[in-house]
C-alpha cells in the first residue's frame, strides 16, 4: 500500500516524508479502533442478548436438600400400617488401589486384625494385582470401618454405599424377595418393582398386614413341626378388596442373607407351586351346580355305588352308601356326590366356570414367581369328574383363595394384589356367582365347621366356616399314598364375611393325637382355627357374642329325601 | 467537570464495597448451607438407621417372646373381649350377673351419654 501511494501522482510527494508518516499512523490508528469498536459491538450485543433476551438466570452452586430426598438408592417397603419391611442404609465399602500398596504383605496381614474371618493369602493375591481398584469387603459395620481406618494403610479406602436391609428378618421373606449385592431386586417384590423401587423416592406401600404375616407363619409353623411336614403354605385375603394380608410359605428363609439358602427354600409355594387340592375344589363344584340351577340345597344324588369309569374306582372317604342331600354331599365331602353334580352342569359349563373363576392361567399378582395350572389338554368327561373333587387340575393356593373370595363375598371375582388399595383403587371385579349362590355356599361352608369335617376349624365368636381338602400327591404317573397335601380353607365371619383364610400342609404325617390321620379336618384346620382366633381382634373384627339369631339365619337343614328329616352324625 | 469526576469515583468504589461485602455474605451462606445439607444428610441417615432398628426391635416373633416371659401375656380369648357400649352400661347400671343377662335380649338404655358428659366436660377444660 506505501508502495502505491508512493508511486501515485506527485501532489502527495509534495507534502513531504513527515505527511506521509502521518497518513500512514492515522490509516493504522483507524484499522485499529474499527478492529476494537467491532469487538465491543460484538460484547455488546452478546451483553444485550445474555441479559435481555435469554431466561437463563445466575446458575446456582448450592441449593438445600429437598424434603423427601433420600441419598440411599432404593425405596423403602413397607406393610399396610407402614411399619417398616424393607429399607436402605448406608455402609462403607472398602476398597483398594493396588498400585498405592506398598507391602501388600504386610496390609494383609494387618487388615486381618480389622477384619477377622478375612482370607490373608486372597487378600494378599488382591494385593499384589497390577489394576487400579478391587474391592475387598462390602458393607462393613461402622466398628469394622474404623478399625480399618485406624491401621492407617495409604491404598485403602471407603466407598460409600447403601444396603438392603430386611429388619423383620425371615417375616414375609417371599412375598419381599431380596436383591443381590449390588440392590438388585432378585424376586418377589423386590424382583416385580425393581424399577420402581429404583427410581420413586416414595415408599411402597404393601397389602401386607405384618401381625397377620406372623401369627399365619407361627401357627404354620408349629403345625409343620408337630405333623413333621415337609412344607407348609397359608394365605390371608381380604374378601372384598382382593388383598392379600399375609402369604407364608414355609420353610422360611431370611433376606437379608438370601444368598446361602438352598433354592427349594427360596420357591414360593403360595404362587408358584401347583398343586392338586382335593375336596375343597367342592366348593367350586357345588357353586357352580348351585348357580346353574341343576340342583337346590333340597335335592341331592345318590351315593350308594362308587362310580366306575375306564379303569377307576370313583370313592367315598367317608362313605354313607345312600342318597345324599346337596348339604351332606359338601359336608361329607362326598366324591361321588360332587362328580353327579359336576356332570349334571356339563362338561362345557365346568371349564368355563372355572375358567372364570381364574383356574386356567397364571393367577395375577404383583410376584413374577407365579405357577400356570397343569389342566387336561382335553378336557373330557373323565377329566370333569375327577376337577369336581380337586384332581386333575393343579393351582396355586393363591388361585384357590382367590376363588373361594369370590364365591363368599357376593360373588365378585377380583385379582389379588399385595399393594395396598386405596378405597377408590378397588377394582369392580367380575361376577362369576349370584349373590343368593354366595349366600347358599356360605351356609354350607358354616355346616362343615359346625358338623361336618372342618370342626377344628372353630374359633368361638368368630363364626368360621370353610371346607377341607385332601389330595395324594402325584408322583410320576401315579399318586403316592402316604404323601398328602392336606389343606383347610376358610372364610370368617361367615354372616358377613371379611377375610379367607387357607392353611396347607405338604406331606404331614398323622400323630397319636389325631390316631394316625394326616387329612386336612386333622391337620389344617387347626391352624386355621388358631389363625382366626389370634388374627380377629387385630384386624378389629369385633367377636358375635349372642350369636344365635345369626346362627339360626346361616344353619342350615339337612334333610335326606324330602320328608325324610334326619339327624346327622359328624365326623 | 472535577466535581463530576469525584462524583463517579465516589460512586464506583462504593459499588465496589458493597460488591465486594455482599459476595462474602453469599460465600458465607453457601459454605453454612453446604453444611447444613450436609449435617441433614447424616441425620438422615441415622433416623434411617434408627427406624430400621425400631422395626426390627419390633418384629413381632420378637414382642410376642417378650411379652409371654415378662408380662405373662396370653392370646386373648372371646370373653374377654367387651364392647363400648357394653362396658359404658356395665359401669352405669352396677347389674349382678343375673339381671344382665336377662336384659341382654332388650336393647340396652344408651345411658353412655351422660355418663360421659362430666368426663368429657373435664377434658375439655384442662385442653
Amino acid at each position: 500500500m506505501t508502495r502505491d501511494r508512493q508511486n501515485a501522482p506527485e501532489k502527495i510527494r509534495i507534502e513531504g516524508d513527515h505527511k506521509t508518516a502521518i497518513e500512514t499512523g492515522r490509516n493504522r490508528l483507524m484499522v485499529a479502533g474499527a478492529l476494537f469498536t467491532a469487538a465491543f459491538a460484538v460484547i455488546g450485543v452478546r451483553v444485550v442478548y445474555v441479559s435481555v433476551f435469554s431466561d437463563n438466570t445466575e446458575p446456582r452452586y448450592t441449593r438445600s436438600v429437598t424434603k423427601d430426598e433420600k441419598n440411599t438408592g432404593r425405596a423403602d417397603i413397607v406393610d399396610r400400617n407402614g411399619i417398616l419391611m424393607a429399607t436402605s442404609l448406608n455402609t462403607a465399602s472398602l476398597y483398594a488401589n493396588p498400585r498405592l500398596v506398598i507391602d501388600p504383605e504386610q496390609a494383609a496381614l494387618r487388615l486381618s486384625t480389622a477384619l477377622p474371618g478375612i482370607d490373608i493369602k486372597a487378600t494378599e493375591k488382591k494385593l499384589r494385582s497390577d489394576r487400579g481398584f478391587i474391592w475387598l469387603r462390602r458393607h462393613l459395620t461402622p466398628r469394622q470401618q474404623y478399625a480399618v481406618n485406624r491401621l492407617g494403610i495409604p491404598a485403602l479406602n471407603f466407598q460409600r454405599e447403601a444396603r438392603r436391609m430386611y429388619p423383620l428378618g425371615p417375616l414375609a421373606s417371599h412375598a419381599l424377595g431380596f436383591t443381590d449385592i449390588d440392590n438388585k431386586g432378585l424376586s418377589g417384590i423386590e424382583r416385580y418393582f425393581d424399577k420402581e423401587l429404583r427410581t420413586r423416592q416414595k415408599n411402597l406401600t404393601l397389602s401386607i398386614d405384618v401381625r397377620v404375616q406372623h401369627v399365619l407363619e407361627r401357627e404354620l409353623g408349629l403345625a409343620m413341626k408337630k405333623f413333621s411336614a415337609i412344607g407348609a403354605a397359608g394365605l390371608v385375603m381380604d374378601v372384598n378388596t382382593g388383598e392379600i394380608v399375609a402369604m407364608s410359605s414355609l420353610p422360611t428363609f431370611d433376606p437379608n442373607q438370601a444368598g446361602n439358602v438352598d433354592q427349594g427354600v427360596r420357591f414360593n409355594r403360595t404362587t408358584l407351586g401347583v398343586y392338586e387340592m382335593g375336596s375343597t375344589f367342592k366348593i367350586f363344584t357345588t357353586a357352580m351346580a348351585l348357580d346353574a340351577g341343576t340342583v337346590t340345597l333340597r335335592g341331592g344324588y345318590d351315593a350308594t355305588d362308587p362310580i366306575r369309569i375306564a379303569r377307576h374306582v370313583i370313592n367315598d372317604y367317608h362313605a354313607k352308601k345312600r342318597w345324599l342331600s346337596v348339604p351332606e354331599i359338601f359336608m361329607y365331602s362326598s366324591n361321588i356326590g360332587a362328580v353327579k353334580m359336576a356332570l349334571h352342569v356339563g362338561i362345557s359349563g365346568h371349564k368355563r366356570f372355572l375358567g372364570r373363576l381364574g383356574m386356567m392361567k397364571p393367577v395375577q399378582v404383583e410376584l413374577s414367581e407365579t405357577g400356570t395350572p397343569l389342566s387336561p389338554n382335553r378336557w373330557r368327561e373323565i377329566n370333569s369328574m375327577t376337577i369336581s373333587f380337586g384332581h386333575g387340575l393343579a393351582v396355586s393356593p393363591l388361585h384357590l383363595v382367590a376363588g373361594v373370595s369370590a364365591i363368599v363375598n357376593g360373588g365378585i371375582y377380583r385379582t389379588p394384589t399385595l399393594i395396598r388399595r386405596k378405597p377408590e383403587d378397588i377394582p369392580a371385579g367380575k361376577r362369576v356367582v349370584s349373590e343368593e349362590t354366595s349366600l347358599k355356599m356360605r351356609r354350607l361352608m358354616r355346616l362343615v365347621v359346625e358338623r361336618g369335617t372342618g370342626r377344628k376349624a372353630a374359633a368361638p365368636g368368630y363364626l368360621v366356616g370353610g371346607k377341607t381338602g385332601t389330595a395324594e400327591k402325584v408322583s410320576g404317573r401315579g399318586y403316592k399314598q402316604k404323601a398328602l397335601i392336606s389343606s383347610f380353607v376358610a372364610a370368617f365371619p361367615m354372616h358377613a364375611p371379611r377375610y379367607v383364610v387357607l392353611a396347607m400342609l405338604d406331606e404331614a404325617k398323622g400323630t397319636k393325637e389325631t390316631s394316625g390321620f394326616a387329612t386336612g379336618g386333622w391337620v389344617a384346620a387347626p391352624v386355621v382355627g388358631a389363625v382366626v382366633r389370634r388374627i380377629a381382634p387385630v384386624l378389629g373384627l369385633r367377636p358375635i357374642n349372642q350369636a344365635d339369631a345369626v346362627r339360626k339365619a346361616l344353619s342350615i337343614e339337612i334333610s335326606g329325601k324330602p320328608g325324610r328329616e334326619r339327624r346327622v352324625a359328624s365326623h | 467537570m472535577r466535581r463530576s469526576t469525584l462524583l463517579w469515583s465516589v460512586l464506583g468504589i462504593a459499588v465496589v464495597i458493597g460488591l465486594f461485602v455482599v459476595k462474602h455474605r453469599v460465600q458465607d451462606l453457601e459454605d453454612r448451607l453446604h453444611a447444613l445439607n450436609a449435617m441433614i444428610i447424616t441425620d438422615r441417615d441415622t433416623i434411617q438407621v434408627l427406624q430400621a432398628e425400631w422395626s426390627y426391635l419390633n418384629q413381632p416373633a420378637r414382642l410376642e417372646a417378650l411379652g409371654k416371659r415378662l408380662l405373662g401375656l396370653e392370646t386373648p380369648v372371646v370373653a374377654q373381649t367387651v364392647s363400648m357400649q357394653e362396658l359404658l352400661h356395665q359401669a352405669a347400671t352396677e347389674e349382678t350377673p343375673d339381671t344382665r343377662i336377662a336384659k341382654k335380649s332388650a336393647p340396652a338404655p344408651d345411658r353412655s351419654d351422660d355418663w360421659l358428659t362430666p368426663i368429657l366436660a373435664k377434658l375439655k377444660k384442662t385442653q
